[in-house]
């Protein structure tokens, strides 16, 4: 009874060893999660920069920018309002025009069309991976399948176009119909409100590692972002796992982690030298 | 297996997978209708004369990343656009400037621009139409009629305005030449032949009639164009002759290699005749002609044999046979490195390279012609194998050995060979593990690597002399061999093992059978920990024993208490101590009783027990 007290006690304490390494470095699959070193991930501009990352409730006043990330609806618009209008850079990344309800609140009758803009000229590899010159810098930006922004205000800025020769795919078919309008277009645009200032820009992977792990975007967001930096990901469809993996970072960015990894380690050392010398616990 | 296994198995695999199913990308199907829609962009830009809007848009669609089978004629295409963007931007200029400020010294500049806007209208048609094709494969198939059909009806309006372009050009130059006063000559070529040999002569019969009175100081300009890369210009000082031949030599195919033009076709040449004159001290172009011909190349006509084999130490001997009327040079490369210049004469030609700058192995040889004349270079490589002579020999062997029994044999014939030693060789892997001199008739016992047990050793015989001017007769064998001693041992071992495993097994078997496997474990631990190994026997119950003990226990002050290593007979000597008489007699029967009980296959009667038992309990009393 006594030995087979020890071997539950070894095997528990591994499983739960395991159990925190797998969480922490088995990479997540989930869209835009922090942890997802695949294309639709945001491991690389994690990595990059110095961010921190928000998925509920996220105290804003902190931060100097906010990556305002959306793949659903906004559940609260007066938070940013009230931050843009104490001085916050707000940039937003939102290809299906979850948007256009804040920018409204803004007063700015600008929208974002759920309808891709495709470049078969200007491109990153394929024309999907739209390339976009940035207006008044010598470089360009690449955005997948960036949506079309309507903008009926003045006091707008165009901060990056896309290329003459782009096309607007109405039709979804992936591939340029006859009567799709051709032409440059606006794909980021920039205003300010207040205070502060909204950036938006019609792709939500602007900032995946499909386009940050090939260097794209970067002189970008090296020019954009200074200060403190935060990740909204409180609109966007995050799994229980991401937000396990979220908790656990912090720990272990605080060295929590490292404390327990020390703990279990000890347990098992124990364990192994009683059941080596046949100790009866 | 069960359905569970099944279903985690498929999970595991699931998981594993999804990842690497979720990121796969799609086949890439480029887009053609958007690249014709640019394209056509391009083009009506230029017609429209929204010049800067069309190097916009070029300059944009160059830097296209597109698959391989696309970029060369697209950026080709774009190139020739861009070239013809910038004749038409001069051809505009001078227009302008014809109207705003014209002057003699336009004509000149405009006849160039004009013959050199002709020569890429002639270009450009093929690449325009050969491009839309291409562009046309990625197009939708639903959609391909559709574009075809304007892809074509653009460039046809697109030639058209070029040619537009070229008349108004020409219309202007004799605008131009009617303001300042030229006097016409007309120029007539007699005849020019279509097709002509390169670097050979060209005679142009010409005749000139002047339309007034003949100027003076005339030169006869003749100017040849191949594409947009090539030109070159013939002059002629004329008296006051009208008629007369113009001989010129024609480029030839060496120094038309250096534009890169040669085709094997040949290639089209447009010529222009000017005559030029002086009227008041002034130069003035008093008439032109335009004439067109095809130069076309020749592929020499040389047969080189190369042997495909050659031994060592042998010189090699190359055949060529030349064809052609004149000697010509042929510079040798051997594995890509220059080895000579040799001249080949009409007629049959031995080429001989010394075997010293060959060695054994696989060489490449390449003979190489460069242009000349009308010949267009050649280039002819072969194949050739420098080996050995071969040792021929017949070789038989045993496929097996037992030692320490019998050996690896080895025997056959070989062909002599008086004035070499030829050696029979044994390789294991790279090492050599025998060498011995060998007659026509060998028979050899190969001693074969040790081997423990039995093993199958892959071996090498090669049967040459030293000299590396052979090469060896080699074969590859495989030899099982078994080494007796070490499998009588390893047998003897296995039974040994077999044997132990089976008694110890059926013990094994009869303590789980009878629950006594914890006895077992106890057992393997004692001799795990002391050396020994504990003879387990089966203990029965024994009512004898009880008895025993209670009578024991019963009088703790007389009978000591016993300890668990000795036996029933050590105990009755040490307790018996304290005992006397009969006691010690009643006593000492009782133990040997229960002895008996405990470890004989006899049982003793309760009874007797149950006697012996009062009566020491009684007498201590």
């Amino acid at each position: 009874m006594r030995s087979s007290r020890v071997v539950v006690l070894f095997t528990l304490v591994t499983i739960l060893m395991a159990s925190v390494s797998i969480l922490l470095y088995i990479p997540s699959t989930t869209s835009y999660s922090p942890y997802n070193p695949y294309p639709d991930g945001l491991s690389g501009f994690m990595d990059r920069y110095d961010v921190s990352v928000c998925y509920s409730k996220c105290d804003l006043d902190r931060y100097d920018n906010v990556i305002l990330l959306l793949d659903k609806p906004i559940s609260n618009y007066s938070r940013y309002i009230e931050y843009v209008s104490g001085g916050g850079n707000l940039i937003i990344l939102d290809s299906a025009g979850y948007s256009n309800d804040l920018l409204s609140k803004f007063g700015l009758d600008v929208e974002i069309y759920n309808v891709s803009i495709l470049d078969e000229i200007s491109k990153y590899g394929d024309r999907f991976h739209v390339k976009a010159e940035v207006v008044y810098r010598n470089y360009s930006i690449g955005l997948y399948k960036p949506s079309y922004i309507e903008d009926n205000t003045l006091n707008v800025d165009v901060i990056a176009s896309s290329s003459i020769f782009s096309y607007l795919d109405l039709d979804g078919d992936g591939n340029y119909t006859i009567g799709e309008p051709i032409g440059s277009m606006p794909i980021a645009v920039k205003f300010s409100y207040r205070l502060g200032s909204i950036t938006l820009i019609s792709d939500r992977n602007f900032i995946c590692n499909r386009f940050i792990d090939k260097g794209i975007n970067i002189e970008f967001l090296d020019e954009s972002l200074s200060g403190n930096i935060l990740l909204d990901l409180s609109n966007t469809r995050y799994s229980g796992i991401d937000y396990v993996k979220l908790y656990l970072s912090s720990m272990s960015r605080r060295g929590f982690i490292d404390y327990l990894y020390a703990l279990l380690l000890t347990i098992l050392t124990v364990v192994g030298v009683v059941v080596s010398r046949g100790i009866k616990i | 297996m069960k359905p569970v296994k099944y279903i985690l198995a498929a999970l595991v695999i699931t998981v594993l997978i999804h990842p690497i199913t979720l990121y796969a990308s799609n086949e890439y199907h480029l887009d053609g209708a958007i690249l014709s829609e640019a394209f056509m962009d391009v083009i009506n830009s230029i017609k429209a004369g929204d010049l800067e809007e069309a190097r916009y848009q070029i300059n944009i669609i160059s830097n296209a990343s597109l698959p391989s089978e696309l970029s060369y004629i697209h950026l080709k295409t774009y190139n020739r656009l861009v070239k013809v963007l910038d004749i038409v931007s001069s051809l505009d200029e001078i227009f302008s400037t014809a109207m705003s400020n014209p002057s003699i010294d336009l004509i000149s500049v405009l006849r160039s621009k004009a013959l050199e806007l002709y020569t890429i209208r002639i270009d450009i048609e093929d690449d325009l139409r050969s491009y839309a094709s291409s562009l046309l494969k990625y197009v939708p198939r639903s959609e391909s009629t559709f574009y075809h059909r304007r892809l074509n009806s653009v460039i046809d309006l697109f030639l058209n305005y070029l040619d537009t372009l070229v008349y108004r050009a020409g219309e202007l130059i004799k605008e131009l030449e009617r303001v300042y006063g030229v006097r016409y000559a007309e120029l007539k070529i007699e005849y020019i032949p279509n097709i002509v040999p390169a670097g050979s002569n060209l005679t142009i019969p010409l005749s000139i009639r002047w339309l007034d009175k003949p100027l003076e100081n005339n030169t006869v300009v003749i100017g040849l164009t191949i594409g947009l890369v090539y030109h070159r210009e013939y002059r002629f000082k004329l008296g006051n002759v009208s008629s007369f031949k113009l001989n010129i030599t024609l480029p030839d195919s060496s120094e038309l290699s250096r534009y890169n033009v040669i085709s094997p076709e040949g290639v089209k040449v447009y010529g222009v005749i000017y005559l030029t004159s002086y009227l008041n001290n002034t130069e003035v172009i008093a008439g032109r002609s335009m004439f067109n011909f095809v130069i076309m190349f020749y592929r020499p006509s040389i047969k080189f044999v190369v042997p495909s084999i050659s031994y060592y130490g042998e010189d090699i001997r190359v055949r060529a046979f030349s064809h052609l009327e004149h000697p010509i040079n042929v510079s040798i490369y051997i594995d890509k490195i220059p080895y000579g210049n040799v001249t080949l004469y009409p007629g049959e030609n031995t080429i001989l390279i010394p075997y010293a700058n060959i060695s054994k192995g696989y060489h490449r040889i390449e003979f190489s012609i460069n242009p000349y004349g009308k010949y267009i270079s050649l280039a002819y490589s072969a194949s050739l194998a420098v080996t050995g002579k071969p040792i021929k020999a017949l070789l038989t062997y045993s496929g097996s050995c037992i030692e320490p029994l019998t050996k690896f044999k080895v025997y056959g014939s070989l062909r002599e060979y008086p004035n070499e030693t030829i050696y029979l060789r044994v390789y294991s892997g790279d090492k050599l593990i025998f060498m011995e001199p060998i007659k026509e008739l060998f028979t050899v016992d190969i001693p074969v690597p040790y081997t423990l047990f039995a093993d199958i050793q892959h071996l090498r015989i090669s049967i040459g002399p030293l000299d590396p001017y052979y090469d060896p007769y080699v074969i590859e064998v495989d030899i099982l061999t078994v080494n007796l001693v070490g499998v009588l041992i390893l047998s003897f071992i296995g039974l040994a093992g077999v044997y132990i495993g089976l008694s110890f097994e059926r013990e094994i078997i009869v303590r789980v059978l009878t629950g006594g496997l914890r006895e077992l474990y106890r057992g393997l631990k004692r001799v795990r920990e002391h050396g020994f190994r504990e003879v387990l026997i089966e203990i029965k119950e024994s009512i004898a024993a009880k008895l025993y003990w209670s009578l024991v226990n019963r009088f703790p002050s007389i009978f000591p208490k016993p300890i668990p290593s000795e036996t029933l007979r050590e105990y009755y000597s040490r307790a018996s101590d304290k005992l006397a008489g009969g006691v010690k007699n009643e006593f000492k029967s009782l133990t040997e009783y229960v002895e008996k009980d405990l470890y004989s296959r006899y049982k003793v009667a309760k009874s007797i027990i149950e006697d012996l038992v009062r009566r020491v309990r009684d007498e201590i009393k």
